[in-house]
């Protein structure tokens, strides 16, 4: 699969894999932003459906 | 909260559609589709965007975590019934189809092809023509060819030029004349010359020297590895790649007078209007419900079909392309896997999709004769210009209204500490709209400037000899030119005249939310604080106690200097104890 996700203030593209498991590392917040090509705006987090892999208070 | 869940379903219900079909769309069994629509699971992106297809909204709709979803009006809404894998329009075609042709003469673009590879001709209908005259027939028609990687040109004098990928030779040694219409596979073109015979740039072996040898040819097409054409007869000959898919079973094709290709199908459309199929192919099963069409287009998705009214109908895997009922008068259909596309009588090109820069980008195109596309990109003609919008991998076209540009971080920050305020400058980025520059020290310290000016803040609440952060990110247009990273830039605020050595520390480690008016004061009095300002809030107070809603001056965590705490002012905003109630006076 390509990378498709680009993180804010990280370089490089990442899997969705990649993403979710740094989610659930906790080495990203809810307040990071993430897009993709297709999206036209940064979104954080928070605000999107991997909300779902956020730890607890993250 | 994940307001996935309910999304999903309230789009399934308003589509009537069941979790079976959810499943095969997504290509998971239905119990891990239930796991989505109870919560336990969540769609990764890919599922999204089919998702978002399936439902003809934005993917970004599906993956922001809201419950609001555009319900579009379905009015031909499938059942699992009627079609388990595809959604097919219950339109039908009919007798107007023959009318308008006898009566209208009309520029059709003929398009072929498939994501991979379509072609366009412009032909001229006459008058009093029951049938569709043979392409052999035109001649000096300016021609457009489009594959995923290359776009192909045939001048007016048959030269043929093209563009984008030529890795395996297929855009080296075209013809400089009698070329009438080209076919691109994966990594070869085929071309027609109007004496009826096939030449190819790319292609070796048995396979050039079995097109070599055919003649009286009137239509070619070309998938992945195979090539099609028919002749003067109607009789379809392949050549290529057969394995698994039997693309190239053609022989039992009779009366034929156009050729199409998928990477591994061949469609034939015959006399009467009909569309026949062999190899693979999205629709296969549903082409018999379709009669006197005109003209076709087919990507790895979805088929569009442009009937003699001027009106298309099409088969979609994924994606409902409900907007092209409105379009009238239409001569040249296409389609790629997120979009579909037509060319009006008037010259404008229409465009049903997802994407506002594609729409935004088409709706500057006028005078317009010709339109194909591949998967994800579509091309316009003019007669002299090329024009595209979408995915420009390997230049096939010249645009820059798809390539984004994330902006550069600003440079050569500096940062001073003025008498009360913090002074940040930097230079200036090429093509930025602006720079937002944020000191983190609470709220309200975000600033947006439209240039590279100075940026100041009071330095109000700064501690003395505390380390802060400036975060400045140059800002895009969120079309061409996306954010930069932010760039954060650490300093230590040493107010002017003071200093930060000898200090002794103290630090806060209570938390004042909720604590008592009375408890809070005699704790800053411990610690030295002595200017206090108190603001009452109109929040009720939950019991009889007043107690503390916010802090402003100081915070839990904050290590923080005993001389600056004496000089600090401390805010703090309180709940109010309810008073008599009105009327009970």
């Amino acid at each position: 699969m390509n990378k498709i996700w680009r993180i804010r203030g990280k370089e490089g593209r990442f899997t969705d894999e990649e993403l979710i498991r740094m989610i659930e590392k906790g080495e990203l917040s809810k307040d990071d932003y993430i897009s993709t090509n297709e999206m036209k705006t940064w979104m954080k987090i928070k605000d999107t459906i991997y909300q779902f892999y956020l730890k607890r208070g993250n | 909260m994940n307001y996935l869940p309910s999304k999903l379903l309230k789009l399934r219900k308003h589509y009537n559609y069941s979790q079976a079909h959810l499943a095969e769309v997504l290509g998971v069994d239905v119990v891990e589709y239930m796991a989505y629509e109870n919560g336990r699971k969540v769609l990764n992106y890919a599922q999204c965007k089919k998702i978002a297809n399936l439902y003809h909204v934005g993917v970004v709709d599906i993956f922001k975590n809201t419950d609001e979803v555009t319900l579009y009006e379905v009015s031909n809404a499938k059942t699992d019934e009627l079609n388990i894998e595809y959604f097919i329009p219950k339109k039908t075609f009919d007798e107007r189809i023959r009318e308008f042709i006898k009566n209208n003469p009309v520029l059709v673009g003929m398009a072929a092809g498939v994501v991979i590879l379509g072609i366009i001709v412009i032909a001229l209908f006459g008058n009093n023509n029951d049938s569709i005259p043979y392409e052999a027939s035109l001649t000096n028609i300016n021609r457009l060819s489009v594959s995923e990687t290359t776009v192909v040109y045939i001048y007016g004098d048959g030269a043929v030029k093209g563009s984008g990928d030529n890795s395996n030779g297929q855009l080296s040694n075209l013809p400089s004349s009698s070329a009438i219409k080209v076919a691109e596979g994966k990594d070869f073109t085929v071309i027609l010359h109007n004496d009826g015979t096939l030449s190819a740039a790319g292609l070796t072996g048995s396979e050039l020297e079995t097109i070599s040898k055919w003649r009286n040819i009137v239509d070619i097409a070309a998938g992945d590895d195979h090539v099609v054409a028919v002749d003067n007869k109607g009789e379809v000959y392949a050549v290529g790649h057969n394995n698994d898919y039997g693309q190239c079973d053609v022989n039992g094709f009779k009366n034929i007078r156009k050729v199409y290709a998928t990477s591994n199908g061949t469609i034939v459309l015959d006399n009467e209007g009909k569309l026949s199929f062999t190899g693979e192919f999205v629709g296969s099963s549903q082409l018999k419900n379709f009669s006197n069409i005109i003209d076709i287009d087919a990507s790895n998705d979805n088929l569009v079909i442009l009937d003699g009214g001027g009106s298309i109908e099409y088969i979609a895997k994924y994606k409902n392309f409900l907007n092209i009922y409105k379009w009238k008068d239409i001569v040249d259909v296409t389609c790629g896997d997120a979009f579909v596309a037509a060319l009006g009588k008037d010259g404008k090109v229409l465009i049903d999709c997802e994407d506002a820069r594609m729409e935004k980008e088409v709706a500057k195109w006028e005078n317009i004769i010709a339109i194909d596309s591949g998967n994800d990109y579509l091309i316009a003609f003019d007669g002299e210009r090329i024009y595209g919008t979408g995915r420009n991998e390997y230049h096939q076209f010249v645009s820059d209204d798809f390539e984004q540009t994330v902006l550069d971080q600003v440079g050569d920050v500096k940062i001073s500490i003025g008498e009360g305020t913090i002074d940040v400058s930097f230079a200036a980025v090429e093509n930025a709209g602006g720079y937002e520059v944020r000191l983190n020290a609470g709220e309200g310290n975000v600033k947006k400037v439209a240039s590279n000016q100075m940026v100041s803040f009071f330095a109000d609440g700064l501690v003395n000899g505390n380390n802060y952060q400036i975060t400045i990110t140059t800002l895009g247009d969120d079309e061409k030119y996306l954010d930069s990273e932010p760039l954060v830039v650490d300093f230590t605020y040493i107010r002017p005249g003071g200093s930060s050595t000898s200090e002794e520390y103290i630090d806060i480690d209570v938390y004042f939310e909720g604590m008592g008016v009375e408890e809070f004061k005699k704790y800053l009095a411990s610690i030295g604080v002595s200017n206090i300002i108190c603001v009452e809030t109109g929040s009720p107070c939950e019991g009889d106690t007043q107690t503390i809603i916010s802090v402003d001056g100081i915070s839990h965590g904050q290590r923080i200097a005993r001389s600056d705490l004496a000089n600090a002012m401390v805010t703090y905003y309180t709940c109010q104890i309810p008073g008599p109630e009105e009327g009970n006076e």
